[in-house]
């Protein structure tokens, strides 16, 4: 993408409809909260306006569209319900799904102008419906004062051949066309006006007319301060695109819509004589009027029957286009009542001189229309944002990365300054090697407090995670039938930038999961004595150097009998096993790969992936998942990630002669013990610890490395894996150390056994050993 | 800097604001003959535009820019070639 404004609209469009699709959840909730209206219109507006700096007529008029349907509600006019909700959330979605296209290709994919006319037209069909009673009909009404039957004679200046070019077009796909006429005042540049550059901006240009005065003088005597320009244009644009583009300058220009009919009026009567203007309207026009308001008569007069509405609209129809207006037919199996409604507006988009309309619904539909062209697409005072936000820095994340890597190189290179102590100790500077230390304790609090520093920048809150939910719940809700109440406690926690974003995904699944198998549909749980509403818990709150999340339901909770049934017809687990297993134990199950209690696999959860998929991503991240349910009062699953994944702690140790780190979170203890006190159970070496048995498995032998000399003592590293403890067997244990991990890559990228790599302060590479893997190969070797 | 004024032909590259109008309107004023190289410009203002419309100028390179290119070069090239009368009004042409 080379164009730097197009890269920041892209990068904003994303909290823009974040924004728009926060609001308009809550303004569902509560409809009637001003404050929340403007904000959704707001945003809305601002992502319009953007869209219109680039051609992208797509996304402007699906916007406009929407801007219009929250213009009505924000005034009132409407009252917001599910369905509208729904017609705008899919407005935004589909503007979601186009940018990475747009950011890609510079324009809005190909389908888009279809799937946007769709939704447009809902949003719009949702607007007409309900503001004025009016029926589903698409009057263009222009803003200016020129009836579209009659064009104003400037049209004339596009050129006649040209226009003649563009009539078989027109009468063949029954499309209209705008043509514009802009004529900038004498002193426009003085305003800071550049005419030009408003005329580029206009979409889907399709011919321009420059012309200047007859009497141009020449050079010598001209003033190039003083305006003389006019611009004549014909566009594809719609009309609200093209007011929108000259909304500062709104007297000096002049839009029409210029239909197949129209045009050619224009071109043959252009030929005879100047072209009829407003007033005397020529008698066709006044017949096809009567004609229509003929329609609306017999539509208004007593009890019509289907077959006499039919008739009328047909008619309707015939004369509404006969007279140029652009006209879509009124919904399949409109009622009477919505049939004479749409008349009413062609009536009074015709100007009729004949029967004034007499019903309030046209009246109202233009006084709408004309208050929308009015501040609809003048803009918004949106730089008391732009100031607001100033404030805020938007840095790559490459960057932060890289300002991370450079302090982890820091800590490496302050880690070295011991071991230059300790060397000038030996050597005999005592002093020197105290005054390092000293340097070293300074040096040390800076970095540490720099790393600090850096790592802030790299928080992100909890609710960024969470974002996506209000909206899943709804849908999901929407779609099971159940009643669901969302709380969010705590979003304000914040957490890596890398965690947050590893967290949504999961999360996703959680909620789903809740929804699909834990909230019971609301017959259920009124016949369990609990309210009709559920409630869905998403909690975040900071524990230590780790960030504990929840996702509780108060619905019907691991229902451990099917859990038990569905492992076993899953062959999961094996009977016999499964008669040995504790409740506690079964209810884990649903974390096993391939499990699903779900009969059916439906397009809310059931593949049995999801829970599978979640403890993975949770474990990938360095985090624990556990279950709390409550058998008929729900479930809670809490899951445990930390802080951050840039800095890790890990337990040196050596074995088979070689440095290892061990991540501190696998490790449970550190034991030191007699040979002697190690026992064999079935021929395997085992270790009991506090009446637990803890199996060994020696370091050297599962990397492959030379078994160290046994002396009288054992070292065992007690870890935690997914099948109990696990006692590795090391040579020695060192101190534990901040480490900065980084994976591995280029040749060794995808070793097994290894979660990444570090560097230590005296310059030793350390492998930092991945516990799972070991834990594997140790029972591979059993 | 927009402009590059030589002795017959002047070089407009990037955006000519209102500003450059003035002293484009004073080279072409004491230059005869004068010609233009669009090639390198994205934008013209429309007081630098009219200015290079009443002094005729010739355009020695096309603009590379699609809106000047399709639309305003045409323009200047028909006020060119028509030195001391009217233009012709309708001299109209399709889009392309």
């Amino acid at each position: 993408m080379t164009n730097p404004l197009l890269a920041q609209f892209v990068a904003e469009a994303a909290d823009l409809l974040a924004e728009v699709d926060e609001g308009l959840l809550r303004l569902e909730r509560d409809p009637a909260d001003v404050d929340l209206v403007n904000a959704v219109f707001r945003a809305a507006h601002t992502f319009k306006g953007s869209s219109g700096l680039f051609d992208l007529p797509e996304l402007t008029r699906l916007t406009h569209a929407a801007e219009d349907l929250l213009d009505a509600v924000r005034s009132g006019a409407l009252p917001l319900d599910a369905e509208m909700v729904d017609g705008l959330l899919a407005a935004f979605d589909a503007v979601r799904a186009w940018i990475p296209v747009i950011e890609a290709t510079g324009s809005a994919p190909a389908s888009a102008a279809a799937t946007g006319e769709a939704i447009a037209r809902r949003l719009r069909t949702a607007l007409g419906d309900d503001a004025g009673g009016s029926s589903p009909v698409t009057v263009t009404v222009a803003a200016t004062p020129v009836a579209p039957t009659v064009l104003a004679p400037w049209v004339l200046d596009l050129g006649e051949e040209t226009l003649r070019g563009l009539l078989p077009w027109l009468e063949a796909t029954g499309a209209s066309i705008r043509a514009l006429d802009y004529r900038p005042d004498d002193g426009c540049f003085f305003r800071g006006e550049d005419p030009l550059h408003l005329v580029r901006q206009v979409p889907a240009l399709e011919v321009l007319e420059v012309r200047a005065p007859d009497d141009l003088p020449a050079v010598t005597e001209f003033d190039e301060y003083e305006s003389v320009l006019r611009f004549t244009a014909l566009t594809r644009a719609a009309m609200q695109e093209v007011q929108y583009v000259f909304r500062y300058v709104p007297n000096q220009v002049e839009v029409v819509e210029v239909t197949a009919a129209a045009l050619a009026r224009l071109l043959d009567g252009g030929d005879e004589a100047e072209a009829p203007t407003e007033a005397e309207a020529p008698e066709e026009h006044r017949v096809l009027v009567g004609l229509l308001a003929a329609q609306r008569r017999v539509l208004a007069a007593g009890v019509p029957t289907p077959a006499s509405v039919t008739a009328a609209v047909r008619v309707a129809l015939r004369a509404a286009s006969a007279l140029g207006l652009s006209v879509t037919s009124p919904a399949e199996g409109a009622g009477p009542e919505a049939v004479l409604a749409w008349v009413d507006a062609l009536v009074a988009a015709a100007g009729s001189p004949v029967v004034p309309a007499q019903r309030t619904a046209p009246v109202d539909e233009q006084d709408a229309g004309a208050e929308r062209s009015a501040d609809g697409p003048v803009g918004e005072p949106a730089t008391e944002d732009a100031t607001a936000g100033s404030r805020i820095l938007k840095i790559e994340q490459s960057k932060v990365d890289r300002l991370l890597d450079l302090v982890g190189e820091l800590v490496v290179a302050k880690n070295s300054l011991p071991f230059v102590a300790a060397a000038a100790e030996e050597e005999g500077h005592r002093v020197l090697a105290r005054r390092i230390k000293d340097e070293y304790a300074v040096v040390s609090r800076v970095s540490e407090e720099l790393q600090q520093a850096v790592m802030d920048v790299r928080m992100l809150p909890v609710s960024t995670a969470f974002a996506r939910a209000p909206r899943l719940v709804r849908d999901l809700s929407r779609k099971l039938g159940k009643r669901v109440r969302l709380v969010q406690e705590g979003e304000e926690t914040a957490a890596d930038k890398d965690v947050i974003e590893m967290l949504a995904e999961p999360l996703v699944h959680l909620v789903r999961n809740s929804l699909d198998h834990g909230i019971e549909p609301p017959e259920e749980r009124v016949a369990a004595g609990k309210p009709e509403e559920a409630t869905l818990l998403l909690r975040a709150v900071p524990d230590g150097d780790a960030v504990l999340v929840e996702v509780a339901d108060d619905g019907r909770g691991i229902d451990v009998e099917r859990v038990r049934r569905k492992a076993y017809e899953r062959g999961i687990v094996e009977e016999s096993a499964l008669e040995s297993m504790s409740d506690a134990q079964i209810a884990e199950l649903i974390f096993a790969p391939g499990f699903s209690t779900a009969d059916q696999v439906s397009d809310v959860s059931g593949r049995g992936v999801g829970m599978d998929a979640v403890r993975s991503a949770i474990e990938r991240l360095g985090g624990t998942v556990t279950t709390d349910s409550r058998p008929g009062q729900g479930l809670t699953i809490r899951l445990r990630l930390p802080l951050t994944m840039a800095v890790s702690r890990v337990l040196l140790i050596t074995a088979g002669g070689q440095r290892f780190g061990v991540p501190i979170d696998d490790v449970v203890e550190t034991v030191r013990t007699p040979w002697s006190s190690v026992t064999r159970v079935a021929g395997r070496e085992v270790l009991v610890l506090r009446d637990e048995i803890v199996p060994l498995a020696p370091l050297a032998g599962l990397l492959d490395l030379p078994a160290a000399d046994r002396g009288d003592e054992v070292s065992v590293l007690v870890v935690r894996t997914a099948t109990g403890p696990l006692g590795v067997v090391v040579d020695r244990f060192h101190q534990n150390t901040d480490v900065i991990l980084k994976p591995l890559d280029g040749l060794l990228a995808g070793t097994p056994g290894y979660c990444g790599t570090a560097l230590l302060g005296d310059g030793l590479v350390l492998l930092v050993l991945d516990v799972k893997e070991l834990n594997n190969r140790a029972a591979a070797a059993r | 800097m927009p402009l590059q004024l030589g002795s017959r032909t002047a070089v407009l590259e990037g955006t000519v604001t209102v500003e450059e109008a003035e002293p484009l309107a004073a080279w072409l004023r004491q230059t005869a003959g004068p010609r233009v190289n669009l090639r390198d410009c994205s934008h013209l203002h429309t007081a630098a535009l009219q200015a290079l419309l009443a002094a005729r100028v010739k355009v020695s390179v096309l603009p590379a820019d699609a809106f000047l290119r399709a639309w305003v070069a045409p323009l200047l090239e028909r006020f060119a070639a028509t030195p001391d009368q009217k233009p012709l009004a309708n001299s109209s042409k399709e889009a392309s």
